[in-house]
């Protein structure tokens, strides 16, 4: 059972995911560990998923479009572009929690796919549109296979740390 | 009492409802104006972007200190039992490099003696400004350095960068003391190239991955396999000769390039500073 969140330390938190998060995108920056093979997946994608369905409380929408912006930032995106993609991400993940929640792993997995690969094909269509060109499909797939193949032992980490994170009213 | 504690309660929990709409609205609206900027190349999101960027560097940097540290390790204990067979290699170069000494001496003499006939006056050569790589900026379809030279070092938009192996990139946006570099295998990154041998010319598209494509080549054109491409003023964009890759394929049209530089990202980088710009 856990506590509610009511102290200063406890709010602090809640927003820790938050924080995590921003790391994790920033980590996006690094150079790879082995050269001209990036294993980075899209960061935010899986975060997202994983804290709104498990702990709404550090997902809100503007944290969504902060950590958007970020990203966008470090993948020298147009400016917005992972912004409104995360919030969409966020908003059709609400609606979905619930059903989501109580998913066995594989059936969650393959459903991260799909709103994975739908997310790629967004933003490849956003940046087609800002590149005034298609862009070719293939860093897509990719990305799609690394995304997808980060999340278990993502899901298994972020698992380990729901725990130590105060109960919300929103869980 | 209690139900206007409900009531009260209620209109709190849809205020805050309407609230959270609002500020979602708010938020799409924002970002969809920003996406509409960045495609118009707004110069306001262009420097705001830049300038955030530059304030986030030096963070990069400390967070990018393990991973170096980690290439400089594993080159030192590779170094270590690959030494012999590098020095071999090397000497063999060395004979190489000194027979093309000669060469190139000779050529020199008699480009000097052809210039003199024919009254040629030289373009000037370019000049390099140095820079530091402080980040990777890098996503999906997107591939760029981040250097910590901008406006106020001397820097210019769309300016060519290269390292000790050719050419890198371009500069495609910059604020006073950074600059952000879009490499040459980006896939938006087109480049006006030349074949070093057979004259052949051509645009280098980015494929985002580590070969690029030769388009609008001529149907005829004479590119064989291991040729040499290297930049052209067409355009005006890049400074002429600059290596960028050798030909590493031709099959059915589609003629890739290797690059020449290895795939890991430089330290250090030198912005070449054309006449013709």
């Amino acid at each position: 059972m856990k506590r509610p969140a009511h102290s200063f330390t406890d709010q602090l938190l809640v927003m820790t995911p938050a924080g995590l998060g921003a790391l994790l995108v920033l980590a996006g920056a690094l150079p790879p560990v082995f050269p001209g093979l990036s294993f980075y997946p899209e960061m935010l994608v899986l975060l997202t998923c994983f804290f709104v369905i498990y702990y709404p409380a550090a997902w809100p929408i503007w944290v969504a479009f902060l950590l958007g912006l970020l990203e966008d930032l470090v993948s020298g995106a147009a400016l917005g572009t992972h912004a409104l993609l995360a919030m969409l991400l966020t908003l059709i993940l609400r609606r979905r929690s619930a059903r989501l929640n109580r998913q066995n792993f594989r059936m969650l997995w393959l459903e991260i796919a799909a709103m994975t690969l739908g997310y790629l094909l967004l933003l490849w269509l956003i940046l087609s549109w800002v590149a005034y060109a298609a862009l070719p499909l293939m860093p897509l797939v990719h990305s799609l296979v690394v995304t997808v193949l980060w999340f278990p032992p993502l899901y298994f980490l972020l698992g380990r740390l729901l725990p130590y994170l105060p109960s919300t009213s929103m869980r | 009492m209690a139900r206007w504690r409900d009531s009260t309660s209620r209109t709190a929990s849809s205020t805050r409802l309407i609230v959270q709409r609002a500020v979602t609205v708010l938020l799409i609206i924002t970002a969809l104006t920003l996406i509409t900027l960045s495609r118009l190349q707004n110069p306001s999101v262009l420097s705001v972007r830049m300038a955030v960027l530059e304030g986030l560097s030096p963070l990069f940097e400390a967070m990018g200190a393990p991973v170096k540290s980690w290439h400089r390790l594993e080159a030192g204990v590779t170094g270590v039992f690959t030494t012999h067979r590098e020095n071999q290699r090397l000497k063999r170069e060395n004979d190489t490099l000194r027979h093309w000494q000669s060469v190139a001496m000779a050529l020199r003499a008699e480009n000097q003696a052809l210039r003199t006939l024919m009254q040629y006056q030289p373009v000037e050569g370019a000049t390099y400004i140095s820079a530091k790589v402080t980040g990777q900026l890098g996503g999906t379809f997107r591939q760029g350095l981040l250097i910590n030279a901008g406006r106020e070092e001397g820097v210019q938009l769309y300016q060519a960068v290269v390292d000790a192996h050719g050419l890198i990139g371009r500069v495609v946006t910059m604020s006073d003391h950074s600059a952000e570099v879009l490499l040459m295998t980006d896939v938006t990154s087109r480049i006006p190239v030349i074949s070093a041998s057979s004259r052949d010319r051509g645009i280098l598209v980015g494929t985002g991955g580590e070969m690029m494509q030769l388009a609008f080549l001529s149907p005829n054109h004479q590119m064989k396999v291991g040729d040499m491409v290297v930049t052209t003023e067409d355009g005006g964009l890049m400074p002429p000769s600059i290596l960028v890759g050798t030909i590493f394929s031709i099959t059915k049209g589609t003629v890739l390039v290797r690059p020449l530089r290895p795939a890991d990202a430089p330290e250090f980088v030198r912005i070449v500073q054309h006449s013709a710009q």
